[in-house]
């Protein structure tokens, strides 16, 4: 299996195509943290609320790449009929999968290790990296890694790998609309539901009950139960969508 | 040696792929598999090699039972599939490491045994290039080098000489017919170039809508088709096209 993993590695951590992500998401940080230093109205924000807000965004761009790599792992490799050759393998469905999110989990490390300066640039004087850097490690990886399991089980079902994206980000706004709904619109029907059980609503929940309110271990758990619900969710999905996985696929 | 008894496949649509297929391929056989677009080529090598579950029926391979055995059985069979992906971005020997790796080839002869099936196919001195700027022919001699990095007993070949030069053609055909003599691998082959699998088959099974027609050795096959066709020479084209061929006058 190890092999397997190092190939997943190579293939869309070290190749041409990461090492452009991984550029190109540098260039975005460097751009938000000298505007958040530099424009003049930005710079007055609280140092809190502009880690807040890098910390949105570092998420929300984590979520965006991992589901475009996972929803294209698995038929990428059917499409370009590589996938049959695996499966004929003595190797299980199950750790073809996993070595695909071992890959998605390295891809991922290195952008949150990529964040790291700039965080320290935007907490300086604070005592808040820590802080920050625990939630991005608790309550942003199982986000993220969430959203690529499922990511990757729409890749198994689907046979094509625009399909499987287009799922994938369709399932991302959804869960995300809450973020963009005003107060008032939270608190009624059916945008009331959807902030309640949407992970990404529970993750931004969980940023303000730590960084903002400082509250305690219970509160912070209970805020992140979405985010992890999901979590579990996303594996019982990705690991029944690898026992059927096959090299034709479906619709 | 190859058994599946009864091996049939039906789709959820209703349509059966294969059916109620019999056969026996003994060791050290060359068997040559025929049978137009359609017959039930492909679903029933995927059959045979573990990839689709038959409806019904089961395939045995070295006494071992596909369906419940398919890990072991795997590591027996090499199986070059008829559209086969490479990937383009890993060079040829990269690509035969991986697979002698995932087939569980001993770490220590991995890197002696990829050299010597580079040799055995005659790509060694390319091994290096990425296998993106390969040609067609490199690619297919590539492709039967990783069916055959894990040393196993029976291969697969679907189509193995499809869209290659009539020169390609003849190089292929020569490396299987060394490997079933020099190595004694037993050889299941489709294809569609009926002088091909006369030459190097020495048995033949003729299928057509998923049922099978005729299967023997081939020259006890023409041998009983003399009388037949009314030919004292008959050739497996010959066979084939009386077999195949509907009333309309074309195969299907």
């Amino acid at each position: 299996m190890s092999s397997l993993i190092k190939k997943e590695i190579r293939e869309h951590v070290f190749s041409r195509k990461g090492v452009w992500i991984f550029f190109a998401i540098s260039i975005l940080f460097s751009g938000l943290t000298y505007s958040f230093i530099s424009v003049k109205e930005l710079s007055l924000l609280a140092q809190v609320e502009v880690n807040m807000t890098f910390m949105k965004a570092l998420i929300g761009i984590s979520i965006l790449v991992s589901i475009i790599l996972g929803s294209t792992m698995v038929s990428g490799e059917r499409e370009q009929g590589t996938l049959e050759s695996l499966l004929l393998t003595p190797l299980s469905k199950v750790k073809i999968i996993l070595s695909k999110v071992v890959g998605i989990l390295v891809f991922w490390l290195i952008i949150s290790v990529i964040s790291i300066p700039y965080f320290y640039a935007l907490t300086y004087g604070t005592n808040m990296l820590l802080t920050i850097l625990s939630y991005l490690y608790l309550i942003g990886l199982p986000l993220v890694i969430s959203f690529s399991l499922l990511s990757l089980a729409f890749s198994t079902w689907i046979s094509s790998s625009k399909n499987a994206t287009l799922l994938s980000i369709v399932l991302f706004l959804v869960t995300a609309i809450p973020m963009f709904l005003s107060t008032t619109m939270k608190k009624s029907g059916f945008a009331h539901l959807v902030d309640l059980l949407s992970p990404v609503s529970a993750s931004m929940l969980t940023l303000k009950d730590w960084l903002v309110n400082r509250l305690g271990f219970f509160f912070i758990f209970m805020d992140s139960l979405p985010v992890l619900c999901f979590l579990a969710i996303s594996i019982i999905c990705l690991f029944y969508a690898s026992k059927k996985m096959d090299f034709l696929g479906g619709e | 040696m190859i058994k599946a008894t009864n091996l049939t496949k039906q789709y959820d649509n209703g349509f059966v792929a294969v059916d109620s297929l019999n056969l026996q391929v003994n060791k050290g056989d060359i068997y040559g598999f025929l049978g137009p677009n359609g017959a039930g080529k492909t679903t029933t090598i995927r059959m045979l090699n573990g990839l689709i579950e038959p409806s019904d029926g089961s395939v045995t391979i070295e006494e071992k039972e596909v369906k419940s055995e398919n890990a072991l059985v795997s590591k027996l069979i090499g199986v070059l599939p008829e559209s086969h992906g490479y990937y383009n971005w890993m060079t040829g020997r990269e690509y035969l490491k991986l697979f002698a790796e995932l087939y569980g080839v001993d770490k220590k002869r991995i890197k002696s045994r990829v050299e010597e099936v580079l040799e055995w196919v005659g790509m060694a001195g390319k091994a290096d290039i990425l296998i993106g700027q390969y040609s067609r022919g490199m690619r297919q001699r590539i492709g039967i080098a990783k069916t055959i990095v894990h040393e196993p007993s029976i291969i697969f070949l679907d189509e193995p000489t499809l869209g290659l030069d009539p020169q390609g053609q003849k190089d292929i055909q020569s490396i299987i017919t060394r490997l079933n003599q020099e190595q004694n691998v037993t050889v299941f082959i489709t294809s569609h170039l009926l002088k091909e699998i006369s030459e190097i088959c020495n048995r033949v099974a003729i299928v057509k809508q998923g049922k099978l027609l005729e299967e023997g050795y081939l020259d006890e096959l023409i041998k009983g088709y003399r009388l037949v066709l009314r030919n004292e020479n008959p050739t497996l084209e010959d066979i084939f096209f009386s077999l195949t061929t509907d009333e309309v006058g074309g195969s299907i």
